[in-house]
């Protein structure tokens, strides 16, 4: 039997039952067959027990292999990590495979009220967390230093992680006079002296023009990491402002990679191509913006953040920051003295 | 009611509302009540194996949150360009879907926006996400 055959023959067999042991080694060994990045791919369309996911998913890390591991900028050049993060909003049944890839950064882990039991049998400083705090969204008090306080140190009682390694102001600052009213960065001194955060950053929204307002909050020299909206399609005025919160050493982390830039990155086979991405829109669209250069040659970023729900977009979306964009074989320079 | 064959369309990226679900190409304002039925029939389409309906929803979600007002709540319609209210009715919906993604994820995410309604919108049915009678 042909393998299209097969697996056509056995999506519809396994929409009745669950497959056999031996229909399942038979169709997952006949997909691994197709290579890194196509696995999961092969397994479309098939019903699979977890356990038989789980399997495949062993199957689609094995492939792929480690992620690389660099600087996160020279702010952070202490924390290596990989340009992928795991979210706290992935398919939990993609938290161990991700952690086998090696993947050592859990965005919004302050979310968890419980952790996942893969992230809770590991020694704490073996990753990275940070954590969103949300009194800077309109309609809220930025200015309210309590709630900012609470929703950290009641994250930390829930979840036990100790600590957070960045703290991120979400969804940024409306303006830039809330901005200079620094209650966030207060909040953040007080956390850090108690031991329970030891970086300051921002997930900023576009509330503000992005070139209008990164400049400013760059300017600062308070931020030492930034989360932002950058994808496939960005406009120049936006890409510049990333570049020079970038140049200025702050770790960059990209966001809606793939929600605001797979429509246009679909539209451009020629560069998903040259992105060695023909027919893999995700896998383009985080290539594209981990491949996206300061003016000094170096990334503007150096991780993303990327929604997975199943392992088909686990497999293409992580093919996009694997070893073959050399990125494990950059490194980071330090800025410019004035 | 959303129809299990109803088609979903989606907003530009660029609108302030951008990646929300509408019911045609040209429609520029969302129904409170209509998008909160969209966003909570993705969720209840999440099953273990996959969870990308859920993470459609997820976007507008986030964006929901960032459209509460200072009353804890939101227009009942809004301009999906720019994210104004079109009348003056308001409602706390969205807290409905939020305690649905809060259940389905086992996270923390939206009980700021939700403790931010419940404190200031008490007895005004906001228990069960409802607006104002």
């Amino acid at each position: 039997m042909q393998n299209s055959d097969l697996l056509q023959h056995m999506q519809a067999k396994s929409q009745d039952k669950p497959l056999s042991r031996r229909d399942f080694v038979q169709v997952l060994t006949t997909a691994v067959t197709a290579g890194p990045g196509l696995i999961a791919a092969g397994l479309a369309g098939l019903s699979l027990t977890s356990s038989q996911r789980a399997e495949a998913a062993e199957a689609v890390v094995a492939a792929i292999g480690k992620l690389p591991r660099r600087p996160f900028n020279t702010r952070l050049k202490h924390m290596h990590i990989t340009p992928m993060c795991i979210c706290q909003d992935w398919n939990p049944e993609l938290v161990g495979p991700g952690l086998a890839l090696g993947i050592n950064f859990v965005h919004k882990a302050g979310y968890y009220n419980q952790l996942p039991p893969e992230l809770a049998k590991l020694p704490r400083e073996s990753y990275y967390t940070d954590i969103t705090v949300d009194t800077t969204s309109p309609g809220h008090n930025p200015d309210d230093f309590d709630s900012a306080y609470n929703q950290v140190v009641q994250s930390l009682q829930n979840n036990g992680l100790k600590y957070y390694d960045i703290y991120r102001a979400h969804f940024g600052w409306h303006d830039p006079a809330s901005f200079h009213k620094g209650t966030s960065y207060k909040v953040f001194q007080r956390l850090k002296r108690e031991g329970k955060v030891r970086h300051f950053g921002v997930s900023q929204h576009p509330y503000t023009p992005y070139p209008d307002m990164i400049p400013i909050e760059v300017d600062a020299d308070i931020l030492e990491a930034m989360q932002v909206w950058f994808s496939y399609n960005t406009p120049q005025p936006i890409q510049n402002a990333f570049a020079g919160a970038s140049k200025n050493g702050i770790g960059m982390t990209a966001m809606k990679v793939f929600t605001n830039g797979h429509q246009p990155m679909s539209q451009n086979p020629q560069l998903m191509s040259q992105l060695n991405a023909s027919g893999k829109v995700g896998k383009a669209c985080i290539k594209y913006v981990l491949d996206t250069k300061r003016p000094d040659g170096m990334p503007i970023f150096q991780t993303c953040v990327s929604a997975l729900g199943n392992l088909q977009v686990f497999e293409e979306n992580i093919s996009g920051a694997t070893l073959g964009n050399k990125l494990a074989m950059e490194s980071v320079q330090e800025p410019a003295q004035a | 009611m959303p129809r299990p064959d109803e088609q979903l369309y989606w907003t530009p990226i660029e609108w302030r509302c951008g990646s929300f679900p509408r019911p045609d190409e040209e429609t520029e304002y969302a129904d409170m009540n209509w998008l909160v039925e969209r966003l909570e029939s993705l969720v209840q389409m999440t099953t273990e194996a996959d969870y990308t309906p859920m993470q459609r929803a997820l976007h507008p979600a986030h964006i929901l949150v960032t459209l509460q007002g200072s009353d804890g709540q939101w227009p009942a319609q809004i301009n999906m360009v720019t994210g104004e209210a079109l009348t003056p009715t308001r409602t706390s919906l969205p807290v409905r879907l939020f305690r649905m993604l809060r259940e389905r994820l086992s996270s923390s995410e939206f009980s700021v926006a939700i403790a931010h309604a419940e404190s200031l919108v008490e007895g005004n049915g906001v228990q069960n996400g409802d607006g104002p009678p």
